[in-house]
């Protein structure tokens, strides 16, 4: 199973059907109340525990399975909004699917309620490290001070300054990054329905070899009606600092608005 | 004048947490638990992840 969805009133994909994992198979819509799940038939000794077991050591057929369930999700959402489902969530038939939907229902409506007419929008912020420690050299008062302390001072002192020095820079970029980070988060997130930060990832260095440091990363759920706006947003984020390196990824399904441990829960920060 | 670039290549670990971490969770018959995705995922992740470490290092894994 991809995701699920409202019901259609004809009940069938859109045409243009979408390819589903096996060779022949197309997505197919399953109706249950007002909803439908979208799923694909694949062959089901393949996902036996014991098979996957074997299976997810090779590495080139999870890498080709999980980029073709993360193809399919967002070829679907693209069409209709979509909840998408948790990775490697197979029936053995659809009275089984069935049955799930039924249990889940109430809660499934109302995170697609929620969903309706709506992408997400994933936001990394960096810095590069060296321009803006360059920066601050030339402009923070305290810093200045001991550069210029550290330029006839002999050994010893010069070694004790250049460790306050090091001290004051990591504290006054630690504070730009943080402030930045605030009203990054703040400026995107007026124009969004919802946004939540998320954990800092590492970000590799520039191209050209300048180390960059994570700033904010963040996920947006942007109804389409806002994207313009949120798009322009973006582009006033990308000026606050020069040293800054501003990147997106969307409009994606709205997997960071689902609360899994909540069990088809939407997760906070609606509103 | 900077401008926000959209990023197109998504490592296959940030995509693995993203579709096995995320999404709904559905109750029931599935052939699999959730808790045996978790425990047939975890081990591949750690592996992927020590991966890409190694390949993003820049003394290279014969170093490490």
């Amino acid at each position: 199973v991809f995701g699920i969805t409202m019901r259609r009133k004809d009940e069938h994909m859109p045409s243009g059907a979408i390819a589903g994992l096996a060779d022949g198979q197309h997505v197919v819509a399953i109706p249950y109340g007002d909803l439908m799940a979208l799923a694909t038939a694949v062959p089901l000794e393949e996902f036996a525990p014991e098979r996957v077991q074997v299976l997810v050591k090779d590495a080139s057929w999870l890498e080709h399975l999980v980029r073709e369930h993360q193809r399919v999700v967002e070829e679907l959402h693209n069409q209709n909004t979509t909840a998408p489902v948790q990775f490697c969530s197979v029936f053995a038939n659809e009275d089984d699917l069935r049955a799930s939907l039924a249990k889940d229902s109430t809660s499934l409506l109302r995170i697609l309620r929620e969903l309706e007419e709506c992408d997400e929008f994933e936001v990394l912020l960096s810095i590069e490290q060296t321009l803006l420690q360059e920066h601050l050299r030339s402009s923070v008062p305290g810093i200045m001070a001991l550069v210029e302390a550290r330029k006839n001072a002999p050994a010893g002192r010069a070694y004790l300054l250049e460790r306050r020095m090091s001290g004051l820079l990591e504290r006054s970029l630690g504070e730009v990054v943080e402030d930045l980070a605030a009203e990054a988060f703040h400026e995107l997130r007026m124009h969004a329905t919802a946004g939540q930060t998320l954990p800092l990832a590492h970000v590799p260095a520039h191209d050209n070899g300048a180390i960059m440091r994570p700033c904010l990363r963040a996920a947006y759920l942007v109804k389409h009606a806002q994207r313009l706006d949120f798009m322009a947003s973006l582009e006033r984020v990308a000026t606050l600092r020069p040293e800054l390196r501003t990147e997106y990824r969307g409009p994606l399904p709205p997997y960071d608005f689902i609360d899994v441990a909540g069990g088809a829960e939407l997760a906070g920060a609606l509103g | 004048m900077n401008t926000a670039t959209k990023h197109q290549n998504v490592t296959m670990v940030e995509l693995l947490d993203r579709v096995l971490a995320q999404g709904v969770v559905l109750s029931g018959d599935l052939t699999i638990s959730v808790a045996d995705v978790d425990l047939l995922f975890v081990g591949v992740r750690l592996m992927l992840v020590a991966s890409h470490r190694l390949q993003e290092s820049p003394r290279g894994p014969a170093d490490t």
